[in-house]
């Protein structure tokens, strides 16, 4: 092996290319930031008020630490290198619930007034700059503080209500899966687009009749030829002050109860005994604990009872589901506990987040973010396999290729769930379920033997008891 | 300056509109601040002392 040269190991954010300031990679595998000699009085600027300080105190703001200009990956054009701290979850905003983006929402307004306070603007306002750290927003962005010109109105109000309200507005007020708007629209849903899908009673609240229906009208007529207009626009601290706090209150109002939907209540009508309920919640204690992941994986977590156990043992936690209601509900619940370490997250596991942006690598797929050491498959298969009609080979194949450890839970055709499961399927009804107890999936041996041929070693099998069920946990052999 | 960092295309139509929106969220604020003036002239002008150490505190933010 070669003796390590400068720039080996070193690749750089695919994502981190708007921003002339500076930009992100990674040095064998840490984040780091280089930051252009351009933004250096800035940057002083913004450490020497103390803002920076004041702001990762309350946890606001990512921290950093100072790294030597030779780990730069450019130290031609670098002036500092900072090093911030790493998030063991990497999320997109259309994977988040409604209460989610609000609370990113006002975690970035909150910086805003508060740089204001200090002299100091944000120079981007997206949902891209704010990570959840557990299920609490955190700022990733140092860079985005600058100080202010006098009177300047505030760059970055359109991108505000393109990535922010409107998203926001369309899921609580008209449909929570209109979030995956943003997965079509990366710099923000249109304007005209969102105000033709929100409901008129919208044009009855100041704040979504202003920031979103007349601020359509007037990005239409402004289209060409305003610029020198829009460059003699002069806004006092006190108007932009209105502005942010309208902002604020508009956003703070949007709020979307989860009741009715699909999955939402399910934790509470599950279809077996308190006895089988702590009975599985031992083992599946006892199975994260042998494996002790840094990071866990739960798919179909519902409401998180399961996440919980796994964060526990001491694992960050992504808590993937389907249901908007679930994940909504589970992140009011952690913010309410105060629990740290468990990431609730919006997934559909028939079509995950796809890479997406310039050349397809500016947001990174669901498969290219997967990190966990340990995949929670709890309840989950028969759900795929029933309710969406993928075959076991693909689903077990599908895990192998998520991470090296599975606690997956196997269900026989009589558990009361298939039942209600295979009820809803009338086309089932004279094959599958004719046979039923003749599919694969409800023979353990061969649903075992499927999963061999997958490349999973089965390491340990414990019956929950007062169930018929039966959980399993596996490690890949890199056999497959 | 604002060239060099302003990466970010704010949109005319947003900046222009911004401003009208600020003066409208803006006017309540700009009412209570003229009010308080109003009577801070008025106790001063009748009181010919300095105003009370009670007096509140003015500032512009939104409450």
């Amino acid at each position: 092996m070669s003796a390590p040269r400068p720039g080996q190991g070193l690749v750089r954010e695919p994502g981190s290319w708007r921003d002339p300031a500076g930009f992100v990679y990674r040095r064998d595998g840490a984040i780091h930031r280089q930051i252009a000699p351009v933004f250096a009085a800035e940057w002083e600027a913004y450490l020497a008020s103390g803002l920076h300080d004041r702001l990762v105190t309350r946890g606001a703001v990512l921290p950093f630490e100072d790294a030597p200009i030779a780990d730069a990956l450019d130290p031609a054009t670098a002036w500092r290198v900072i090093r911030p701290e790493m998030l063991p979850v990497i999320s997109w905003p259309w994977e988040w619930c409604p209460g989610q983006l609000r609370d990113a929402a006002l975690l970035t307004l909150d910086l805003a007034l508060e740089a204001l306070d200090a002299g100091f603007t944000l120079r981007d306002a997206t949902p891209y700059n704010v990570q959840l750290r557990g299920t609490r927003p955190v700022h990733l962005d140092a860079l985005s503080f600058e100080r202010r010109a006098p009177d300047a109105p505030w760059g970055p109000y359109r991108q505000f209500c393109r990535t922010f309200l409107a998203p926001l507005a369309l899921m609580t007020e008209r449909d929570p899966r209109l979030g995956l708007l943003l997965r079509s629209f990366l710099e923000g849903i249109p304007l005209d687009l969102a105000v033709r899908l929100l409901p008129r009673r919208t044009l009855l609240r100041l704040g979504l009749a202003t920031h979103l229906h007349l601020h359509a009208r007037a990005i239409g007529r402004n289209a060409d030829g305003k610029g020198a207009e829009a460059r003699a626009v002069r806004l006092s601290e006190t108007r932009l002050r209105a502005l942010l706090g309208n902002l604020r209150g508009t956003v703070a109002g949007l709020r979307w109860e989860p009741e009715g939907t699909e999955w939402a209540d399910y934790a509470d009508r599950t279809s077996y005994s308190d006895a089988a309920t702590a009975a599985k919640e031992r083992i599946v204690r006892g199975m994260a604990e042998a494996v002790a992941p840094t990071v866990a994986w739960d798919l179909g977590a519902n409401t998180g009872r399961y996440s919980a156990i796994v964060a526990e043992t001491g694992a960050h936690v992504v808590a993937w589901d389907i249901d908007p209601g679930a994940v909504e509900r589970h992140h009011r619940a952690l913010m309410a506990s105060g629990r740290e370490r468990i990431t609730p997250l919006l997934l559909d596991l028939t079509d995950p987040s796809p890479a997406l942006g310039w050349g397809l690598t500016e947001r990174a797929s669901f498969l290219e973010r997967a990190n966990a050491e340990l995949i929670l498959a709890l309840a989950l298969v028969h759900h795929l396999a029933i309710g969406r009609g993928v075959p076991v080979e693909m689903i077990a194949t599908f895990l192998a290729g998520l991470a090296p450890n599975l606690v997956i839970e196997w269900l026989p055709h009589e558990d009361p769930m298939v039942r209600r499961l295979l009820a809803g399927r009338h086309d089932m009804a004279g094959g599958i379920r004719g046979n039923v107890a003749g599919w694969p999936l409800f023979r353990e041996e061969a649903f075992r033997g499927i999963f061999a041929d997958a490349g999973w070693e089965i390491v340990e099998r414990a019956p929950i008891e007062g169930s018929g069920r039966v959980l399993y946990r596996m490690r890949r052999s890199g056999r497959a | 300056m604002d060239l060099v960092f302003a990466y970010l295309d704010p949109g005319s139509g947003s900046i222009i509109i911004q401003a009208v929106i600020a003066g409208i969220v803006a006017l309540p604020i700009l009412f209570r601040n003229r009010i308080s003036a109003v009577v801070r002239t008025l106790r001063g002008g009748r009181a010919a002392t300095p105003p009370p150490p009670s007096a509140p505190p003015t500032d512009d933010r939104p409450r």
